[in-house]
């Protein structure tokens, strides 16, 4: 692989973009890819040459913690512009995606249901009874007007067919054609650290259109991939994505913190960037679920953001989503003691942790991978 | 079928982060724009690149090496709208010299 993809990967069920559109969600593309360029490489200079030595004036003491970090940082003017232009370009690509979306929703509703009435090799289980808890209803993440759930019409794909486009613009091509990272490099972390483990029933929670899911079916193809979430438009559009690309998966709307599976039903749960769209209860309810839903020897892995930073002033900057880009529960998580919730949902202490796993593809950073695996079952 | 309108506004308190709010929403303008002028830098070069027969029009989609181009040339226009704010980032990098202070040291003894 050369570099990042220039294009989306189409399929059957992909929004279509015309040359305009194309040359606007290029130059979405190309602003976002600025924005870790020159401005960016100023703020460490910045912090350290005037914002921590005036606020260390102001303060007796250096800025302790992310949050002091953000107290000092307030007053630097390219701070100011770099996080007004981070806005506004997120505001903008955001914008870009729904519309080009919305103006051919009535042909993507009927691909869906061309795709959904035909042969298929996997399924789609909608259950209307499932509710929006308040970590997903009390802002719409990452500034997506309408968010996963709106719904405007019978069988309404919007969100999801958005979702999809709106992830190659956001990771700027970086994670693959297909938008592919998170799964492709979760299934090689699983398979060099586990070698022993027998996989026959997969999970994968919070899977939005299925982009980290259909890696794992190419990883254990013998394995049957289930795969949740809470929004209805996400699901219908990724079941057809998944059939138009040929890959047999399951999807149903459920919430992971209490799914209608069967105590012992799967080998290795999954999620990738769900926990950090959740609370510190919902956190420590969906893990104690995965410990429910594995079989004794199972593992459950947690693809995440790379969160953790060693100082404060990286924290600050990991954690500007948290407030500015509608992500309210990422700077909790990035000091939550992850161990706790495992331990207490009955995974071995020492089965726990926390891991670099790598890009598969051309990320910048790692992502980080949170798991355990439960007792028993090995021989 | 016909949709009610997209909310345009996501839910959820918008920060400002420039001391002047009413600036920082000629900023998103600003962005609007310079992604209009990117579109339409790419509509000419496709007549220019097609000398504008309307069937060769509609099928064209560049190859690797006219994406290429047209990524230089965005990459140029951002570069033009945005200079300033780069160059301050470069003047946080390598700060200059207060200007009093060259005038006075320009000025030498003899003043
Ligand atoms: C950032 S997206 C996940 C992206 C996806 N896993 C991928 O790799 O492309 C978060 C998703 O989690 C879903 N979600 C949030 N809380 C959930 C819960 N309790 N149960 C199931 N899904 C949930 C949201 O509906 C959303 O689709």
């Amino acid at each position: 692989m050369s570099g990042p993809a220039t294009d989306p990967a189409m399929h059957s069920m992909s929004p279509r973009l015309s040359a305009d559109e194309k040359s606007l969600l290029d130059f979405a593309v190309s602003l976002k890819s600025r924005l870790r360029g020159p401005m960016r490489a100023a703020l460490p200079k910045a912090y350290q040459a005037h914002a921590a030595p005036a606020y260390a004036a102001a303060h007796g003491a250096p800025p302790a913690g992310w949050r002091e970090v953000g107290e000092a940082m307030q007053g630097e003017p390219v701070y100011r512009w770099w996080s007004a232009l981070a806005r506004a370009q997120q505001e903008y690509y955001v914008d870009l995606t729904a519309s080009v979306v919305d103006g051919q929703l009535p042909e993507l509703v009927d691909r869906y249901r061309a795709i959904a009435s035909g042969p298929v090799k996997g399924s789609l289980t909608l259950d209307p009874g499932v509710a929006v808890p308040d970590y997903q209803a009390a802002v719409d993440i990452h500034c997506v007007p309408g968010s996963y759930f709106i719904e405007r019409c019978e069988d309404d794909v919007w969100a999801g067919a958005r979702s999809d486009l709106g992830s190659f613009v956001f990771t700027m091509g970086r994670h693959g054609g297909l938008n592919e990272d998170k799964g492709v490099a979760g299934a090689r972390f699983v398979k060099s650290r586990f070698p022993d483990l027998a996989v026959r029933d997969i999970l994968d929670m919070g899977c939005t259109v299925g982009l980290s899911t259909l890696p794992w079916v190419d990883a254990f193809p013998e394995a049957r991939v289930e795969a949740i979430d809470l929004s209805a438009p996400s699901l219908r559009y990724g079941h057809a994505r998944a059939e138009a690309l040929g890959k047999e998966v399951h999807f149903r709307q459920a919430n992971a913190e209490a799914t209608p599976y069967p105590d012992e039903s799967f080998d290795l749960v999954v999620s990738h960037i769900l926990l950090h769209e959740t609370s510190r209860e919902a956190l420590g309810r969906i893990v104690a679920e995965c410990h429910r839903l594995l079989r004794p020897g199972g593992v459950m892995l947690h693809i995440e953001v790379p969160v953790r930073c060693t100082n404060p002033f990286e924290q600050f900057l990991a954690n500007w989503d948290g407030p500015n880009n509608n992500e309210p529960f990422w700077p909790t998580l990035a000091e939550m003691d992850l161990v706790a919730p495992a331990v207490a949902a009955g995974f071995p202490a020492e089965e726990v942790f926390e891991a670099v796993v790598p890009t598969a593809f051309h990320k910048a950073g790692d992502w980080l991978g949170y798991g355990a695996r439960k007792a028993g079952g090995r021989s | 079928m016909s949709l009610p309108p997209l909310p345009r506004a996501a839910r959820g308190e918008r920060p400002f982060f420039l001391p002047d709010a009413d600036v920082e929403r000629l900023l998103n303008m600003v962005v609007a724009l310079t992604g209009e002028v990117c579109r339409l830098e790419d509509r000419l070069d496709r007549l220019e690149r097609t000398s504008a027969d309307p069937a060769t029009l509609a099928g064209w989609a560049p190859d690797a090496e006219a994406s290429a181009e047209r990524a230089e040339r965005r990459a140029a226009v951002i570069d033009r709208v945005f200079r300033i704010l780069e160059a301050d980032a470069e003047r946080v990098l390598n700060p200059p010299e207060p200007m009093d202070q060259v005038m006075r040291r320009l000025a030498g003894a003899g003043e």
